[in-house]
C-alpha cells in the first residue's frame, strides 16, 4: 500500500494507449499471417474478426460498426473437441457462424486440413462443406417441415455423391441406426417427434456427408435434463466411431466440461482465456472466467458456494468499453484497466489469458 | 404407413365423438367458472394454519381435439409460510399449468380445473382471517386474490412487459389497482420504492423508460418489482431465470433471497433446473406426467432421493466436479399425455420395475414426516412400518 502512494499517479492519454495497442496487434497479426500451417491441426483459425456494419452513409462508407468477433486465434487437432462458452451476445455462434464462412470474415484467416479457406469463393467452398457441417441450436426451426426423415437426410448424400445413387436408402437407414433413430422414422415428418428426436435427425444430417468437423451450436440448451444426458453421450459415441472435431458452443459450464477437451472463455467478441480442460477447471486465470464458474448454482443443498456475483449487465458490443472489456464489472479493477487493452498471452504453456492481473507489474501499479 | 400402425391416428367419428363431449364438458366447467356465488360458498378452512396454500389432490384439464390432456393429474402439495417451495420437472410436466391453476389464468374453455381444491390462507382484515378456495371462486371474485395476495413473475421478462408503456406507467397501475383511492404520487412514490428495493441503481431513470431500454436482467428485475407491489403473500416465480445468463441469474436468485426476508412471505419457485432448486428451496415436489412423484424438504431429495425418476434426475445432470466418461440417462420420452396408461408413468423408462408395477399408479407413500413418493418399490416398506 505504501509503496503505491509513493508512485505518483499514472495518467493514461487514451487515445495514445490505442493507436499503440492498435499498431502492435497489427505488426503481430502480419507476422503471424506469415507463419507456414500447422500440419497437424484439423482447424487453425488466426486473429479471426467479424464486423458487422451498423451505420452507413451514402455512398456506402460504414461508419459505425459492431465487432461481433475481435481476434480469436486457436488450432485445433483431429478427433478433439474445443468448447466455447460465454454470454449471450458475447460473438460465440458469429464464431461458429464464420469458421464454416456462413458468415465472410473481416479479417483473420481461418485454415482448415492444411488450405486457407478464408478468401474461398461459394463453388470453391462447395467441396469443402461435406468437411464441416454445422447443427444448430434449436431443433424445432431447422428441420424443413414438407421433407420426410428420409428426404432431409438423403439429400446432402446426393448432393455430394457420397455414395452411388441406388445405395442412398441403405446408407440413410445405416446412419439412422447409429443416431439412435428406428427405421421406420424414415417415412415421417419432423412435426412428428418430440425436441430430443429431431436433434438427432439434425446429428443425422450433419453426420451423413462424413464431415471431419461439426461445429455444434449449443445443440442441447433446448432440450430436458434427461434428453440432454442421451445428445451428450450421443455426441461423445460419435466422435469416437468417426473421429470427428467438434467445436462446441454452449453456454453451460458443466456441459462443456463433460465433453471438451480444450475450452475457450469469450466475453463481448474476445477470447478471455483459452487452455485444456484441466487447466481451465483447476487454475482459472481470468477473473471473469472464475465468476462463471462460482455463477452455477450446484446441485447440492449443503454446499454453500462463495460466489462471485457480478455487478451490472454485459455492455452493449456495438459499444465496448475501453481498455479491457471485463473491466466495468471485474471485482479487481484498476486505474489500468480502464485505458490499457491487455495482452493475450500464454502464461502456462497451451494457457492463454488477457488480464492485467496475471502480469507481474500488477501489483506495482 | 398404413393408418391403422399410427396410434395417435383417429377417425372422423372419434373426433366428433370427442367434441361432442368435449363441448358438453366445457359448457358445464365454463358456466361454473362464470356463476355468481356468495362469499361464503368459496371460504373454507386450512388444514394447517401454518400453511399458506395448500394443494389437495387438484386435476386441471385440457379438451382438445385428439382427447383430454391431464396436464395435472392429482397434485397435492402444501406452501408453508415463509419458506420456498421448488417445484421441479421436465418441460410439459404440469409445473407452469399447476402455477396457472393456482392464479387461475388457464387459457378458456379448453383449460379447465376439473376438480381439486386450493385452499389459500388471505391477509387477514380487521382480524378476520379468511381463507379462500380458489378453484371454487367464480372469476369474478379472483381479483381479491390475483395479483393483490398472489403475485407471479413469468418466464419471459422480454414478452411480459407491455413494450408501449413506460415501466412506470406499468408499476403505478398495480397500486391504482389494488388501492383504488391512491393518488398519483403515492403510486409512484411506492413505485420507486419497489424499484429501489429490487436493486436498480438510477430508479427514476428507469420509471420514465420503456421496456426496450433495459436488459434482460434489469427486465426480471422489473417485473419483481411489479409483483410486489402490492404486497404479495405468496410469490410464484415460474422459471425466473431461464432466460438470463449465469452472471445475471446469480444476481436475480440473490435479489430472490433477500426479498424472501425482507417481504415476510412464501416463494413457489418452478424450474427445472436442480441446481437452482439446491439453493433457494426448503421443500422440493418433482413432477413427472401431471403427477406429483416425490415430495420432501430439500435435504431428503438430494441426499435421500427415493424415486427413480429424481434419482435418474440427478445423475444425468453435468456436474462441474464429476470425472465419469459417459453420463447417466434416463432412456425414452415423457409419454404422449393424451390417453394416459393406468400403471406408473415412468414404468417404461424406469430401470428398477418391480411386479407390481404393472398394476395400478402407486399410491403416495409416506417414508418420513415430511418425505413422500409416488412407487411400488416402497409398499411394503410402508407396510412394515
Amino acid at each position: 500500500m505504501s509503496e503505491q502512494q509513493k508512485n505518483p499517479q499514472v495518467v493514461y492519454d487514451d487515445a495514445a494507449e490505442e493507436a499503440k495497442f492498435l499498431a502492435a496487434r497489427k505488426a503481430q497479426i502480419e507476422e503471424d499471417m506469415q507463419k507456414p500451417f500447422d500440419p497437424e491441426a484439423v482447424l487453425e483459425v488466426r486473429h479471426l474478426r467479424k464486423c458487422f456494419p451498423l451505420k452507413k452513409t451514402i455512398t456506402g462508407k460504414v461508419t459505425q460498426e459492431l465487432i461481433a468477433v475481435d481476434d480469436v486465434s486457436f488450432k485445433l487437432k483431429a478427433g478433439e473437441t474445443l468448447g466455447i462458452v460465454g454470454e449471450s451476445g458475447c460473438g460465440k455462434t458469429t464464431m461458429g457462424r464464420a469458421i464454416l464462412k456462413l458468415h465472410q470474415p473481416s479479417g483473420g484467416q481461418i485454415i482448415f486440413n492444411g488450405q486457407d479457406i478464408t478468401n474461398y469463393t461459394s463453388s470453391q467452398m462447395r467441396d469443402i462443406r461435406k468437411e464441416m457441417q454445422i447443427i444448430f441450436q434449436d431443433p424445432y426451426s431447422s428441420l424443413p417441415p414438407r421433407s420426410t426423415v428420409g428426404g432431409i437426410l438423403s439429400e446432402p448424400v446426393e448432393v455430394h455423391k457420397i455414395v452411388p445413387k441406388d445405395q442412398i436408402k441403405d446408407y440413410v437407414l445405416d446412419l439412422m441406426d447409429k443416431c439412435g433413430l428406428r427405421d421406420y422414422y424414415y417415412e415421417r415428418y419432423p412435426h412428428e417427434f418430440s425436441g430430443g428426436q429431431r436433434q438427432r435427425i439434425c446429428i443425422a444430417r450433419a453426420l451423413s456427408v462424413n464431415p471431419k468437423l461439426v461445429i455444434c451450436d449449443e445443440p442441447v440448451s433446448a432440450l430436458d435434463v434427461s434428453i440432454q444426458a442421451q445428445i451428450i453421450n450421443l455426441l461423445k459415441k460419435l466422435q469416437k466411431e468417426m473421429n470427428l472435431t467438434y467445436v462446441f458452443i454452449s453456454h453451460d459450464l458443466s456441459v462443456v466440461k463433460f465433453i471438451s477437451d480444450k475450452i475457450g472463455v469469450m466475453y463481448l467478441g474476445a477470447m478471455m482465456e483459452f487452455g485444456s480442460k484441466e487447466d481451465i477447471f483447476s487454475n482459472p486465470l481470468h477473473p471473469y472466467t472464475q465468476a462463471l464458474f462460482s455463477a452455477i448454482p450446484y446441485p447440492d443443498p449443503d454446499v454453500k458456494m462463495n460466489r462471485i456475483v457480478l455487478g451490472g449487465d454485459i455492455p452493449s458490443p456495438a459499444n465496448p468499453p475501453k481498455g479491457c472489456r471485463f473491466h466495468t464489472r471485474c471485482p479487481y479493477a484498476k486505474e489500468i484497466c480502464k485505458h490499457v487493452t491487455p495482452e493475450y498471452r500464454e502464461y502456462e504453456p497451451g494457457h492463454c489469458a488477457a488480464c492485467h492481473k496475471l502480469n507481474e507489474d500488477w501489483e506495482n501499479d | 404407413m398404413a393408418k391403422t400402425e399410427n396410434k395417435h391416428y383417429l377417425s372422423g367419428k372419434e373426433i366428433r365423438a370427442i367434441a361432442k363431449a368435449n363441448a358438453k364438458e366445457m359448457k358445464r366447467l365454463e358456466a361454473y367458472k362464470y356463476r355468481k356465488a356468495e362469499e361464503s360458498e368459496f371460504l373454507t378452512e386450512m388444514r394447517d394454519p401454518n400453511n399458506i396454500l395448500e394443494i389437495e389432490d387438484l386435476h386441471t384439464y385440457f379438451y382438445t381435439e385428439q382427447g383430454v390432456v391431464k396436464a395435472v393429474n392429482g397434485v397435492s402439495f402444501d406452501v408453508p409460510k415463509n419458506m420456498t417451495v421448488g417445484i421441479v420437472g421436465e418441460s410439459g410436466c404440469g409445473k407452469s399449468v399447476t402455477s396457472m391453476s393456482v392464479m387461475r389464468l388457464l387459457q378458456g374453455p379448453q383449460g379447465q380445473i376439473a376438480s381439486g381444491s386450493i385452499r389459500f390462507a388471505a391477509k387477514s382484515e380487521d382480524g378476520v382471517q379468511k381463507n379462500y378456495d380458489i378453484a371454487k371462486m367464480p372469476i369474478r371474485e379472483v381479483f381479491r386474490i390475483r395479483g393483490k395476495e398472489i403475485a407471479m413473475i413469468f418466464q419471459e421478462p422480454m414478452t411480459s412487459l407491455n413494450p408501449i408503456f413506460t415501466i412506470g406507467e406499468q408499476l403505478d397501475e398495480v397500486t391504482f389497482i389494488h388501492k383504488p383511492k391512491a393518488t398519483k404520487q403515492e403510486a409512484k412514490d411506492k413505485s420507486i420504492e419497489m424499484l429501489n428495493l429490487v436493486g436498480i441503481a438510477m430508479p427514476e431513470r428507469v420509471y420514465n423508460a420503456y421496456p426496450h431500454e433495459l436488459s434482460g436482467g434489469m427486465r426480471q428485475r422489473v417485473m419483481i418489482a411489479m409483483a410486489l407491489a402490492s404486497d404479495p403473500r405468496l410469490i410464484i416465480a415460474d422459471e425466473p431465470t431461464t432466460a438470463l445468463d449465469v452472471t445475471i441469474q446469480a444476481q436475480i436468485l440473490d435479489l430472490l433471497r433477500d426479498l424472501k426476508t425482507k417481504i415476510d412471505g412464501s416463494i413457489m419457485l418452478i424450474t427445472h433446473d436442480l441446481g437452482i432448486i439446491a439453493e433457494m428451496a426448503d421443500y422440493v415436489v418433482v413432477m413427472y406426467a401431471g403427477r406429483v412423484i416425490e415430495k420432501g424438504t430439500v435435504q431428503e431429495i438430494f441426499h435421500d432421493p427415493r424415486h427413480p425418476y429424481t434419482m435418474g434426475l440427478q445423475k444425468s445432470k453435468p456436474t462441474l466436479d464429476s470425472d465419469s466418461d459417459t453420463l447417466f440417462n434416463i432412456p425414452g420420452n415423457v409419454p404422449n399425455p393424451i390417453n394416459m396408461p393406468d400403471h406408473c408413468y415412468f414404468k417404461e423408462r424406469c430401470s428398477q420395475c418391480v411386479k407390481s408395477c404393472s398394476g395400478e399408479y402407486p399410491g403416495m407413500i409416506q417414508v418420513s414426516p415430511t418425505h413422500f413418493v409416488a412407487c411400488h418399490m416402497y409398499d411394503e416398506e410402508a407396510q412394515n412400518v
